[in-house]
């Protein structure tokens, strides 16, 4: 099954201030993008107009599945959406809250952790190695443990694609490089991965495609290439 | 109920309670004082008890309260009401109102929750400044009707002396209510610590969650002030106590804060009915010294 983001002629303004114009590409599952840019160009909005939070003042997003028809799709069950500059959930221990990414809409009153949710859970714990502090409490952990199980939380979910704003800053410069490349692989597994980022050198190095954002729109789509980082300065 | 101003061997409390053959005195002591202030502890320690938790879960907050969040101020002030005699309704209609008073708070916290920019220091602070605001109204009420001293204090400083089963009758239709509302909130109550954000993105409604959880949290707050007064703390204390014994979800959280409040308020009774016989000091200052130390622990660690 091939499924893709489609971004068609799209614009979005906050009243009077235009962010981009007429940007028109499209992410599929398997895909593994960076999308960088100075700050200020609207990464953060076009994640939230993907994660269907906004609406385009012009244009469309849509998903495209096989053998659904538009429309059909609620955005939510297909991605995974982590913005940036989330509130700590107060009580919860770190497994309680990757535990919450196994909810589904269907299973309401007296929704259970089933036994393999259960198992779920342990192995997005372990692959975002959050195994040692599994049952600690979320509040207590830094900034970059948080980070982990935050991936953790999206990888439970088990979505077509992941849509991370700045994710991974947090973290020391060996982890970041263990989750660009775990990243990379999810890719490789199929999954859809958007990543807003700053980091250009782990983006050069790890992702397939490169999108910046600058002046409104799209400056640059395509393959990791020398040309971007002339454009980061700008 | 053995221990009191005047005490009973337990024997003498039984034969009050089931046979009925009985000393006539010890009968009456136990039947209409003792039992009737037990039920009102258990009844009103399961309303606050209960109430905090639903907030604690519904604000994303761990210093919840229902006195705290202000939603306990809008019944004191028709508790005062009633009681410097503006109000003449029977003891139903003024719990009921007392209930309606609660749910004005609740809906005001709601209206205040939903902002995610607000932290959860900010939220109690909020909170705290419409409780303290609506206690003052309910003390120039009493002053203005000339109610002093005892009575005054029971209301704001929380008291079950002198409970008779006319006043916990009426509170017990809202426990149930209470408990029938937060039930229906209950299987998705955990999805609201995420906030409201990630909730929505796993395809949850999380307005109508917190909706119904605080609704259940006002009905609760209200008909345990109309019984008890101004329990200080109870609503923070029970889900904190709660959380070390069975765990962080939010569902038994809720359910295990019905009893626990119960006991809570119950034990403290005891020690407020005892500690300084045969005068009393009333149950909320009891509660209050062991919550006030709890709530400057939470506040270092947790906010």
């Amino acid at each position: 099954m091939n499924t893709s983001i489609e971004m068609d002629n799209v614009s979005f303004s906050y009243g009077e201030t235009t962010v981009f114009e007429g940007v028109t590409t499209s992410v599929s599952a398997g895909e593994f993008v960076c999308l960088l840019g100075p700050n200020g160009t609207g990464k953060t909005t076009l994640a939230q107009l993907i994660a269907g939070e906004l609406s385009p003042t012009a244009g469309r997003i849509s998903l495209k599945a096989d053998g659904a028809s538009r429309g059909q799709i609620d955005v939510r069950q297909r991605i995974a959406y982590l913005p940036q500059d989330l509130q700590d959930p107060p009580f919860v221990t770190v497994r309680e809250l990757v535990s919450l990414g196994r909810f589904r809409p269907g299973r309401s009153l007296g929704w259970r952790v089933s036994d393999s949710d259960k198992r779920a859970v342990q192995e997005c714990i372990d692959k975002c190695l959050a195994g040692p502090f599994a049952d600690r409490p979320f509040a207590q952990l830094s900034g970059g443990e948080k980070q982990r199980v935050w991936l953790a939380y999206c990888l439970a979910q088990q979505r077509d694609f992941l849509l991370l704003d700045e994710s991974l800053h947090k973290m020391d410069y060996s982890k970041r490089q263990l989750f660009f490349s775990m990243l990379s692989g999810l890719a490789d597994e199929g999954k859809g991965v958007i990543l807003i980022t700053h980091d250009l050198q782990m983006a050069e190095r790890h992702s397939q495609r490169l999108m910046v954002l600058g002046d409104g729109d799209l400056v640059y789509d395509g393959p990791p290439d020398r040309v971007v980082y002339s454009l980061m300065e700008g | 109920m053995a221990f009191g101003s005047a005490n009973l061997d337990i024997s003498t409390v039984f034969g009050a309670l089931f046979t009925g053959n009985g000393d006539p005195t010890a009968e009456v002591i136990v039947r209409s004082h003792r039992l009737p202030r037990v039920a009102g502890a258990l009844v009103a320690g399961a309303c606050l008890g209960a109430a905090g938790s639903l907030i604690q879960s519904a604000t994303r907050n761990p210093l919840g309260d229902p006195q705290l969040f202000g939603l306990g101020g809008g019944a004191a002030i028709v508790q005062a009401l009633a009681m410097a005699g503006i109000l003449g309704l029977g003891r139903f209609g003024v719990t009921s109102l007392s209930v309606v008073a609660a749910l004005f708070g609740a809906l005001l916290i709601f209206l205040l929750a939903s902002r995610e920019s607000l932290t959860p220091a900010r939220l109690a602070l909020v909170g705290v400044s419409i409780g303290a605001l609506t206690l003052a109204v309910a003390a120039a009420i009493l002053t203005h009707a000339r109610v002093f001293s005892l009575q005054a204090l029971s209301l704001f400083s929380g008291s079950l002396a002198n409970r008779s089963w006319d006043d916990v009758m009426p509170a017990l239709p809202f426990l149930v209510l209470g408990v029938l509302l937060a039930i229906l909130a209950a299987g998705r109550l955990n999805l609201l610590l995420l906030g409201d954000r990630l909730a929505w993105h796993l395809g949850a409604t999380p307005a109508i969650t917190r909706l119904l959880a605080l609704a259940s949290a006002g009905v609760l707050a209200g008909a345990g002030v109309s019984l008890a007064g101004v329990v200080g703390f109870v609503g923070l204390l029970t889900p904190h106590v709660v959380r070390l014994l069975a765990g962080n979800d939010a569902r038994s959280v809720m359910a295990v804060s019905v009893p626990m409040g119960a006991l809570i308020v119950l034990y403290s009774d005891q020690v407020s009915r005892l500690a300084l016989m045969p005068s009393e000091i009333p149950v909320g200052l009891v509660t209050t010294a062991l919550g006030a130390p709890l709530m400057i622990w939470v506040a270092r660690r947790l906010v």
